[in-house]
């Protein structure tokens, strides 16, 4: 059984008179210890897809399985706090909170992690390239890359078995793109997460373990 | 390390230091407008204190204090008589009306108070009816009907002439009846006091001796007041009471206290006169006779207690000094100040909290980012509820304690300001005084608050912060997490 399954994936939207499929029965598995990318090109649903896989998104038909149970009946909330953990373009920290408090607040949402241990978020971040002074300094004033990495320390540390990267090196450099795939290799080979990072890069895409191309025509997500 | 509710307020202050001190400053406006008109309002509480520094200038006058005490809503005066310089006698009123209870039913083994009664009689016959409770309340001026006790629904209130001259006649209640029937405008009522039994050997004797024919000018309906402390209540004047000119009861009652007692008893105090002879079948004017002579007078305890007929325990003597005094006057003066201050508290509480509210929801509206990374992180829409609610009610929280501070400090300048302006109490202290002028409003007792109203007054005021606080967050973020997030996560 794999660690996440889709099946029969049915969405669409209004649009307009008239309605927009993005999927048709789409189906995929992801496992633990592998690190996948979902490549399609712009407006193709490689969003849609990761926002429902995320638990962000109920406007669903069909099933999506973790660990044996349908996320709908574990509960969307529940789900990702204890099962998936986000990484944005963007990154997504809360601006006027330092790396750490960043970090923490996850800690503190996560139903994984019992307690907080400073010793050890600044350990995953000195890994990660953020040492103590960067850490305590408010996440805006950090570069791109460093807040990026700051995004993947809080993945780690809430534990997650399911990091879900949607376009993560989109606004950082070649340099810190490579940094950040490195990262997620590692993540997938060493930790046993499940990476998956949708992309429309497809030379980031061949460091994965395996790729998933949505079929815009189809609808449906192609191994 | 921990992220306990503490360090998650500590955190979000040090993110958002500017806005929250700005939504600081106006949750203490909002808490200070609340906190004065919840103690502004209570003009009972005005009244106290002002009639608390009244007492405290007559006991620096020397004299014994002027024992002021709340009946319902509506406080019970004494009568103080004239010391041996010739002094005036002070009455006070309240809303222009003096009550006598004339006591009576003297018996060995002691009395109850508060029951007086009158016997009416009409044209012919006598009224059985003595088991009700009359009472004969002597009005002093043609200012009271301007109270908001009765309405004089038939006839007319009483002229000015008519009080100062004695004229025998009355104001009755519109449910009084006599012989079963309605009492109208222009009906002859004789109108009688009369004793409670006494008993000598056995045998009850009943003293009737005072009995004049009085005409009805005029009937009144009484009304309900809202009394803070006891809700909506009769007002003092209930559906047994007839008014009479002022003098025509003290003469009525002078004579036979003199002449039974040595003394007078007024408002649940015996009052000794010295030399009573002089007084002795005296028709003319209560006020003018002590005053002009020189009276030495005691106050003996109050209660009736272990008094028997023809002789008087003297208990507690002292001095008394006496000054004329129109305190309804004063306190309608001090209540629509008072009413003035509450209206402009209201406004500002009003606009206090439209702008709080506004701004509060406008400072979130900036956070749905934040709000949406929360969402991702698996907050549920309550938990981010909550965690926005606490923050801002930790911050309402102490804006509302520091605000009613200020309000409560606030108030005692305002009070004091309120002394000030009332041209009327100025010169009721200043009379009182003696003393050295200016002197007087530096010595004005603090607006005095029970504790229990002081702690009501706190409790709405912090309460009503943390409510409109709460609501605020509630209905913001509700706004803002309604629909289907994923929408909202524009990328993060």
């Amino acid at each position: 059984m794999a660690l996440l399954e889709i099946r029969n994936l049915n969405y669409s939207y209004k649009d307009g008179d008239g309605k927009r499929v993005i999927f048709d029965n789409a189906e995929a598995e992801f496992d633990s210890g592998l690190f996948y990318a979902i490549l399609g090109e712009s407006g193709s649903g490689k969003t849609t897809f990761l926002s429902v896989i995320a638990g962000q998104d109920n406007r669903y038909e069909g099933e999506v399985i973790f660990n044996g149970k349908e996320i709908k009946s574990i509960g969307l909330d529940k789900y990702r706090r204890t099962a998936v953990s986000m990484i944005y373009q963007n990154y997504n920290l809360i601006n006027n909170y330092s790396a750490v408090e960043n970090i923490a607040v996850a800690m503190d949402i996560s139903e994984n992690v019992k307690g907080l241990d400073k010793g050890k978020i600044m350990s995953v971040l000195e890994e990660l390239g953020i040492d103590e002074k960067k850490a305590n300094r408010k996440a805006s004033s950090l570069s791109g890359g460093e807040q990026q990495r700051v995004a993947i320390a809080r993945s780690i540390l809430t534990d997650s078995p399911i990091i879900v990267a949607d376009e993560p090196t989109g606004n950082l450099d070649s340099k810190n793109g490579q940094e950040v795939i490195e990262i997620f290799k590692k993540l997938a080979r060493e930790m046993n997460k499940c990476v998956i990072m949708v992309t429309h890069n497809d030379k980031l895409a061949e460091d994965c373990d395996f790729i998933y191309r949505i079929d815009e025509q189809a609808k449906k997500i192609v191994r | 390390m921990k992220f306990g509710f503490i360090e998650k307020i500590k955190t979000e202050y040090r993110a958002s230091k500017k806005e929250t001190l700005l939504i600081w400053v106006i949750m203490l406006a909002v808490s200070v407008s609340i906190g004065l008109s919840c103690i502004m309002v209570n003009s009972q509480q005005i009244e106290r204190s002002l009639m608390k520094n009244i007492d405290i200038k007559l006991e620096a006058d020397g004299g014994h204090i002027f024992d002021c005490k709340y009946s319902g809503d509506m406080p019970t005066r004494q009568r103080l008589l004239s010391d041996d310089r010739g002094k005036q006698l002070f009455c006070s009123f309240y809303r222009d009306l003096v009550e006598f209870s004339k006591h009576d039913g003297i018996v060995d083994y002691g009395y109850s108070l508060g029951t007086d009664q009158s016997v009416l009689t009409r044209n012919n016959g006598e009224l059985t009816n003595t088991n009700t409770m009359h009472r004969l309340l002597g009005v002093p001026s043609a200012n009271y009907q301007t109270s908001e006790e009765i309405e004089i629904i038939d006839g007319r209130f009483f002229t000015e002439e008519e009080i100062r001259n004695n004229a025998l006649k009355i104001v009755v209640d519109e449910a009084l009846k006599v012989d079963g029937e309605k009492i109208n405008v222009g009906d002859t009522i004789t109108v009688t006091i009369a004793s409670l039994p006494r008993y000598y050997e056995g045998e009850a004797i009943i003293y009737r001796y005072y009995t004049a024919e009085a005409e009805v000018v005029g009937i009144y309906k009484h009304v309900s007041v809202f009394d803070y402390s006891f809700g909506r209540q009769d007002a003092f004047l209930n559906n047994h009471c007839i008014l009479i000119p002022e003098g025509v009861m003290e003469d009525a009652i002078l004579d036979q206290e003199l002449l039974d007692y040595n003394a007078v008893f007024i408002n649940n105090i015996w009052f000794k006169l010295e030399n009573f002879e002089r007084y002795y079948d005296c028709n003319y004017d209560f006020y003018k006779m002590i005053s002009t002579n020189s009276a030495k007078v005691f106050t003996i305890t109050g209660g009736g207690r272990n008094i028997t007929l023809g002789r008087h325990e003297e208990e507690n003597p002292s001095q008394l000094k006496v000054r004329q005094n129109d305190y309804g006057v004063t306190m309608r003066s001090v209540d629509k100040t008072s009413n003035f201050y509450f209206i402009i508290f209201a406004v500002g509480t009003v606009t206090s909290v439209v702008l709080m509210a506004v701004l509060m929801t406008f400072i979130l509206n900036k956070k749905i980012r934040e709000i949406n990374i929360y969402y991702s992180l698996g907050q549920d829409k309550r938990g981010i509820i909550w965690r926005y609610a606490g923050y801002y009610c930790a911050v309402g929280l102490t804006a509302s304690v520091i605000g009613f501070a200020l309000a409560y400090g606030l108030s005692q300048i305002l009070f004091a300001q309120l002394v000030r302006s009332s041209a009327n109490v100025q010169a009721e202290l200043v009379q009182l005084a003696n003393i050295k002028n200016g002197m007087v409003v530096n010595e004005l007792e603090l607006l005095g608050m029970k504790g229990s109203e002081l702690l009501l007054s706190a409790t709405l005021s912090i309460a009503g912060v943390l409510i409109i606080v709460f609501a605020t967050v509630l209905i913001s973020l509700l706004n803002i997490l309604h629909g289907n997030m994923r929408d909202k996560l524009n990328g993060g």
